[in-house]
């Protein structure tokens, strides 16, 4: 008896200690080939990073408004991170941009309606007009570009892809677009996607597939506060083939106090290719018990992760894995590794102002192609800082932008880390 | 005394105890009494021996006593000088020669007094000589380390920026205790362990328009293994030194100033752990009977960085706070060491 309550004891002991798998984050390992901060020239919004053949690094950020807008900027740095030139515009959006493989910055714009290419010439850093694609909406509607992403196709063409939000009758509404374009700039195609009134629908990435395109996104309702993400399937012309929906928060009536919520509020991040078969996305939470000074928080039984999904060709979710860390939960971008998994930085959600103390810090995971989670790095845990994007480079690293909080003054900064060969930083 | 107030208690069992310790006392003690008694006795009828000429009944004597009694040093050294002159005496040479020579091991630096010992004894033991075989020391001193960086970086600049930096050793000290056993002939063999100290400072103009000042201690646990080759055999000796270093950091501390911004830092898992280093040494020693004192200078090389190749972004306070990280550089050794060493054992070295 006495030696089977031992064995009992144990039993309970050893369940509880192998149950709690811990999965600590970590600090800098300092294995960055380099960290670059630039210090002449303040940046109010981080952009987009990529990479030409060299491995020379194009970051995009605006230099005086805290959003994406005209006072934009481009800077060029060496595979060494020694700074080449930097090209501020004072009327140029920068949502997203490509680099050729002469080394010229395409990037896409919006301007009066229409959706715009520009060559940015990385000899002499002139600029060059390719094409201007207007968006079938009257340009006074327009009031926002949301998800705009730039890409190669097969072909070596460009595709782009982005979320227009207009206003024509005092009803916010919702299209998404998806073209072509070849080298020159000019169109092949362009298809639109008008969404329901009522709901908030914004496309937030786009993948190509074998036969078309995949397209992520997420619908948000304010009346309950319920939510869901999207695959849209479109074919090799943008004509969309079917839709997935995959619900993300339940509104329950009946609950206490008026109503219980379940799930999270969803909003997503790109969706990009795996490798294989496959393809990987995340969404994350962004209203649900988190402070909030203007209104008393909404919550609900969920944890606040960022799920991260394998999707496959179809659009079913082969697998997810919740990721969490504080309230650290935004996915900035994501890139496939070089064995085929994740490398995604997370930013944390906006609570200035709030009561909440936590270390408002960017961090960046890694996940394998099983989606097991190999490591977690903050960016740093001293200061604010928040989380641009994150590009390959052909030589075989990873490459960050990020902004910082300057020390020196009350500026925030560019800071640029180029990782070794595993991610790490 | 004793017995009687333990008595008035009624008590016979104390005083047995004494009794007892008594008995034991008498037992061990008073052989060993008796036979120092009689060892002196020995030593003074081996003198009248030797003065009536009876040398034979003199010599078995005074070497019965030197093999079985627990003589003093001084003891000895007049029993063995007794035996020699009484050997001399009877011209058997080889016998005092022996004598002559266990006299050397019990005090390596014997030498006859020229005015009270028989001048045959200082004839005798002009052909013995002490030649020490180990040695300890101790020593101590200031170190300067002589920077070279070989590649600078830089957060907020290109790397390999010039102008923008600028180094500065610091004086530091160290203090170690070192054993030596001669090799052969002149070449000594040495082992030590070594506290070292040292540091330098650093500081970064033009980072956004301040100067960062980084100052850096780090200690080491140095275990220089090294041959070292005395010139002369005299009291005043110059030698040279040369041997491998294998050196351990202990720690490193770094402070890094910036307008009213400061911060100390651990860098110890920034810096390379253990490093070898070549050294060479001059310097000069002066020996009195078993003690002595030295002086020397001494270069260590470390070939290797001191900075751990793959942390120079490790320390998120200099990197984010200061922008600071290191460059690649190595860090020489200048010391001055002053110390002092005691003979542990001699050879006795015979002159033919």
């Amino acid at each position: 008896m006495r030696k089977h309550s031992f064995v009992l004891v144990f039993t309970i002991i050893a369940e509880v200690f192998f149950s709690c798998k811990k999965i600590s984050i970590d600090q800098s390992t300092g294995d960055a080939q380099w960290v670059k901060v630039l210090t002449d020239s303040p940046v109010y919004f981080p952009g987009k990073i990529r990479s030409d053949a060299e491995s020379n690094l194009f970051c995009s950020y605006n230099y005086a408004n805290y959003t994406i807008d005209t006072t934009s900027a481009i800077i060029k740095l060496d595979k060494n991170g020694i700074l080449l030139w930097r090209k501020e515009f004072e009327s140029l959006i920068i949502y997203d941009f490509v680099i050729t493989p002469g080394g010229d910055a395409i990037i896409a714009s919006y301007s009066t309606g229409m959706m715009m290419l520009t060559k940015l010439s990385a000899k002499d850093t002139s600029t060059s007009l390719l094409g201007s694609y207007p968006l079938p909406l009257d340009p006074k509607k327009i009031k926002d570009i949301f998800g705009v992403k730039l890409f190669f196709n097969d072909k070596g063409n460009y595709v782009m892809s982005g979320t227009v939000f207009f206003r024509p009758d005092n009803v916010r509404l919702s299209m998404a677009f998806l073209m072509e374009l070849d080298t020159l700039g000019n169109q092949v195609w362009m298809q639109d996607y008008f969404f329901p009134e009522g709901t908030v629908t914004t496309v937030t990435g786009c993948a190509p597939t074998d036969d078309g395109y995949l397209l992520i996104g997420n619908i948000q309702e304010k009346d309950p506060f319920v939510s869901c993400f999207f695959i849209l399937k479109c074919g090799a012309t943008g004509d969309s083939s079917w839709t997935k929906f995959y619900e993300t928060s339940w509104f329950d009536p009946a609950g206490a106090d008026g109503g219980t919520y379940t799930g999270y509020y969803c909003y997503t991040s790109d969706i990009i290719p795996g490798g294989g078969d496959y393809f990987y996305a995340c969404a994350y939470n962004e209203k649900y018990n988190l402070p909030n000074i203007t209104q008393d928080p909404i919550y609900s039984i969920d944890d606040n992760s960022a799920r991260i999904f394998k999707i496959d060709p179809d659009g079913n979710l082969i697998k997810t894995t919740p990721l969490k860390f504080d309230f650290q939960n935004m996915a900035a971008d994501l890139v496939r590794t070089g064995d085929n998994g994740l490398l995604i930085g997370f930013n944390p959600i906006n609570l200035v102002g709030t009561a909440y103390l936590g270390k408002q810090t960017s961090f960046v995971a890694r996940l394998n192609a099983d989606l097991t989670l190999l490591s977690v790095s903050n960016i740093q845990t001293h200061f604010y800082d928040y989380l641009g994007s994150i590009c390959v480079t052909p030589d075989g690293h990873y490459a960050f932008e990020t902004m910082i909080q300057s020390l020196g003054d009350e500026n925030y900064l560019l800071e640029i880390i180029k990782t070794d060969e595993n991610g790490n930083f | 005394m004793i017995s009687y107030k333990l008595r008035l208690r009624g008590s016979w069992l104390p005083v047995l105890a004494c009794w007892f310790l008594l008995a034991v006392h008498a037992l061990f003690t008073n052989p060993a009494m008796a036979q120092t008694d009689t060892c002196i006795a020995n030593l003074k009828n081996a003198g009248t021996y030797y003065d009536d000429g009876n040398y034979d009944p003199a010599i078995t004597l005074l070497t019965a006593t030197l093999k079985g009694c627990p003589l003093s040093k001084s003891d000895q050294l007049q029993a063995g000088k007794l035996l020699i002159l009484c050997y001399l005496s009877i011209d058997n040479l080889e016998a005092a020669d022996n004598a002559a020579a266990e006299i050397m091991k019990v005090d390596p630096n014997f030498k006859p007094d020229k005015f009270k010992d028989d001048p045959r004894l200082s004839s005798l033991f002009i052909n013995f000589s002490p030649v020490s075989t180990w040695s300890v020391g101790i020593s101590g001193g200031a170190n300067v380390p002589i920077i070279d960086v070989l590649k600078t970086y830089s957060v907020v600049h290109a790397d390999d920026a010039t102008g923008l930096a600028s180094y500065e050793s610091k004086t530091g000290y160290q203090f170690g205790i070192e054993i030596e056993r001669r090799a052969f002939k002149n070449l000594w063999a040495e082992l030590e362990v070594q506290f070292r100290n040292t540091g330098y400072t650093h500081t970064l103009d033009s980072v956004q328009k301040s100067t960062i000042h980084y100052s850096e201690n780090i200690t080491y646990f140095d275990f220089p293994l090294s041959l070292k080759y005395y010139f002369l055999s005299g009291s005043l000796s110059p030698y040279l030194q040369a041997g491998v270093d294998f050196s351990f950091v202990s720690r490193a501390l770094g402070t890094t100033t910036r307008d009213n911004e400061k911060d100390l830092v651990d860098r110890t898992s920034l810096r390379n752990a253990s490093m070898v280093g070549y050294f060479g040494v001059a310097g000069v020693r002066y020996t009195v009977k078993e003690f002595g004192i030295f002086a020397n200078v001494r270069y260590t090389y470390f070939p290797d960085l001191v900075n751990e190749e793959g942390t120079r972004y490790a320390d998120e306070i200099n990197l984010y706070k200061y922008y600071y990280i290191d460059d690649d550089f190595r860090m020489d050794n200048l010391q001055f060491n002053i110390g002092a060493f005691y003979i542990l054992s001699y050879r006795i070295k015979k002159v033919k």
